[in-house]
């Protein structure tokens, strides 16, 4: 067996992951050469060196603090304010947001109501002057006796004294 | 006793006690883990609090495909080297800072030393050796010899084939030598 193969078995050897044969030539080697034998050893030493630095025993109580944590963090508390409050302005969003206003403005002039298009007409028109006449030749007997009552109240008194 | 698996299946259904038992569980070992990359024992508290609130909110995603230990540590991994970086070293130490500061005495533990200082140097020495191995060695070695994982789980920690860990951890090894030096023993009878 050569040191350089010895090297690359050491880590196997250690851990006790080498066959019986491979075993046997590894303990081989070390038996005959002093330098793998020292680098074999330090190896060893070094390892069990770490075992030095002990583990520690946390101080915190994880449990309490971790669900405090969570339930300071919990996304299902965030309401439509908090939304808007982190709310930004991206390209995207601004082209999106254009895009969804020219929307709305076409959808409400094609489905406009029919009623709100309508002009008026010349009929409507005649049919205005002759309320205004009927409301001019109304006399309070007449409103009286029609049950007529509103906002002309004043157009039949003048009418009243007018004749 | 609920295997990890089952508690995070529990807990992915909205079972938060089962949480809790995981985290009771794998607490301890996870801050002794980033222990050994802060060498702070509150920034380990805090950063282990932080896997697990990473974890948490990925519960209801998650589906048991590899271990859940594995899943932790490596979490825990990323956030370590996050953190570390992004801290950035507060202390500049070489190896022949280490060296100069051990001076040449041979052996460490005279009898009457004081074992607490000596306890603390040990301690100190072993981090910085470590703090200079490249990240994947640190890592191989850290979960190897202080979590006791097997080559096939820290291969999946870091992605890797249980070949390169072996790598890792030999080289490591090498590397640690030669830091620790004034730690290990002198020489012994050539025998086996």
């Amino acid at each position: 067996m050569s040191c350089k193969e010895l090297k690359e078995l050491m880590l196997e050897y250690t851990v006790g992951n080498l066959g019986q044969s491979e075993k046997l030539r590894v303990e081989s080697h070390l038996g005959e050469c002093k330098e793998c034998y020292r680098f074999f050893r330090q190896s060893n030493q070094v390892w069990d060196l770490l075992d030095e630095w002990d583990v520690i025993e946390p101080k915190k109580d994880i449990v309490t603090n971790f669900w405090q944590r969570v339930s300071e963090e919990d996304p299902k508390g965030r309401g439509i304010f908090d939304f808007f409050k982190n709310f930004k302005l991206s390209w995207s969003r601004t082209i999106a947001l254009a895009v969804i206003l020219i929307i709305s403005v076409i959808s409400f002039n094609v489905f406009e109501p029919e009623q709100t298009r309508v002009v008026f007409s010349e009929s409507d028109k005649a049919d205005e002057e002759l309320l205004i006449e009927l409301d001019k030749a109304v006399s309070r007997e007449t409103a009286r006796g029609l049950s007529i009552y509103g906002p002309w109240e004043d157009e039949i008194e003048k009418n009243d004294k007018g004749g | 006793m609920e295997s990890d698996i089952e508690l995070m299946m529990r807990a992915k259904s909205g079972d938060d006690s089962a949480f809790t038992d995981l985290m009771r569980r794998h607490y301890k070992g996870l801050v002794n883990y980033i222990y050994r990359f802060t060498n702070n024992r509150e920034t380990s508290e805090d950063l282990a609090q932080e896997v697990f609130l990473r974890v948490y909110r990925s519960v209801k995603t998650y589906t048991p495909q590899a271990k859940f230990s594995t899943w932790l540590y490596k979490i825990a991994t990323n956030l370590c080297f996050t953190n570390l970086k992004a801290k950035g070293r507060e202390q500049n130490f070489s190896l022949d800072e280490m060296q100069e500061n051990i001076g040449d005495f041979k052996d460490p533990r005279p009898e009457n030393a004081d074992h607490v200082v000596y306890r603390k140097e040990i301690k100190e020495t072993i981090f910085k050796a470590l703090e200079c191995l490249p990240e994947k060695e640190r890592v191989s070695i850290i979960l190897c010899k202080y979590e006791e994982l097997p080559y096939e789980e820290v291969a999946d920690v870091l992605g890797c084939t249980v070949g390169a860990v072996k790598t890792y951890v030999y080289r490591g090894r090498m590397k640690l030598i030669d830091k620790l030096k004034p730690y290990l023993k002198g020489e012994e009878d050539h025998e086996l």
